[in-house]
């Protein structure tokens, strides 16, 4: 195991840390802020209700309501709290909310989440695509073997 | 208008001081906490789990970060490392997608057991599942490793 580094003044390791630190901040930042205000001003236009409205029939095979399309668009494209609004004003019966958690659990934020991706040097859009394929075929099986 | 606006800013703001408050002390934490026999002792504990599907024992602090916290702090404390050489590629990419997969489970689940979801079905569906794409793709050697950018690496030094 090389996990420990060698020794160092003790006063030191505070500096270091705090000088990657802050250089990691900017960097998380340097994608983030920008990533933010993209996704928020997203969020003002009728893009996301519209593509929601498309896959509204689909939702039947995972055994949620025709609204919970609303709710994984803005998971897949907002995040997390956008969709759990749309959830919580729609009453679902306890499987639909569990077969949603799986679902965006798995698969949301993806513009945030590819961003920061991609200042960790992994390959975003395969990452991506490994989320939204994963995400959805957990829930079809749950929603499929999960007792009424 | 103006209303946006003030949306961006309330919410860059609290999000900007939240990243803030939570990676500069892990980071600097993890620096200490390298020169510490109980920090290896703990990694070493988490290993079982974690060694069989391919991750090595430098990528397990930002798994578990990621894993508990969420996928940012992760890349937060991963950063760093990946920046000095202590993790390859090949690394990077199985914790980014474990993480992908599952992170921040106690706030993103206790958010749909709210809601009165089965917090148990989503917790273990997300975790076994992160664990077997891993598996699968340290088994599938996929992506083949990139070549290590040294510009970047002396950059940081």
């Amino acid at each position: 195991m090389n996990i420990v580094a060698p020794a160092q003044a003790p006063g030191n390791v505070f500096i270091v840390g705090a000088r990657k630190g802050l250089s990691t901040y900017w960097m998380l930042m340097r994608i983030m802020i920008p990533v933010y205000i993209v996704v928020t001003l997203l969020n003002h236009t009728p893009v996301l209700p519209a593509i929601a409205h498309f896959f509204e029939p689909a939702m039947r095979l995972w055994r949620l309501p025709g609204e919970a399309a609303l709710a994984m668009v803005l998971g897949h494209f907002v995040n997390l709290y956008a969709a759990l609004a749309v959830i919580a004003a729609g009453k679902w019966d306890p499987v639909a909310v569990t077969v949603a958690g799986i679902v965006l659990g798995v698969s949301h934020s993806h513009l945030m989440e590819a961003a920061i991706f991609r200042q960790m040097r992994a390959p975003a859009a395969s990452l991506v695509l490994l989320r939204i394929v994963m995400g959805w075929s957990l829930g079809w099986l749950v929603a499929m073997v999960f007792p009424r | 208008m103006p209303e946006i606006i003030r949306e961006i800013a309330g919410g860059l703001g609290g999000l900007m001081l939240k990243i803030f408050l939570i990676v500069m002390p892990l980071i600097i934490v993890l620096e200490w906490a390298k020169t510490r026999r109980w920090f290896t002792r703990f990694i070493e504990a988490t290993n079982p789990v974690f060694r069989p599907v391919g991750f090595r024992p430098q990528a397990l602090f930002p798994l578990l970060i990621g894993l508990l916290f969420g996928i940012a702090y992760g890349a937060g404390v991963l950063i760093p490392q990946a920046r000095s050489g202590d993790l390859d590629s090949r690394q990077i990419f199985l914790v980014a997608a474990f993480l992908g997969l599952c992170h921040a489970i106690i706030e993103d689940t206790l958010l749909f057991v709210a809601l009165g979801g089965n917090g148990w079905v989503i917790v273990l569906t997300r975790f076994a599942t992160a664990l077997l794409a891993v598996w699968a793709l340290s088994k599938l050697h996929w992506p083949a490793p990139a070549p290590v950018n040294t510009t970047e690496i002396k950059e940081a030094a």
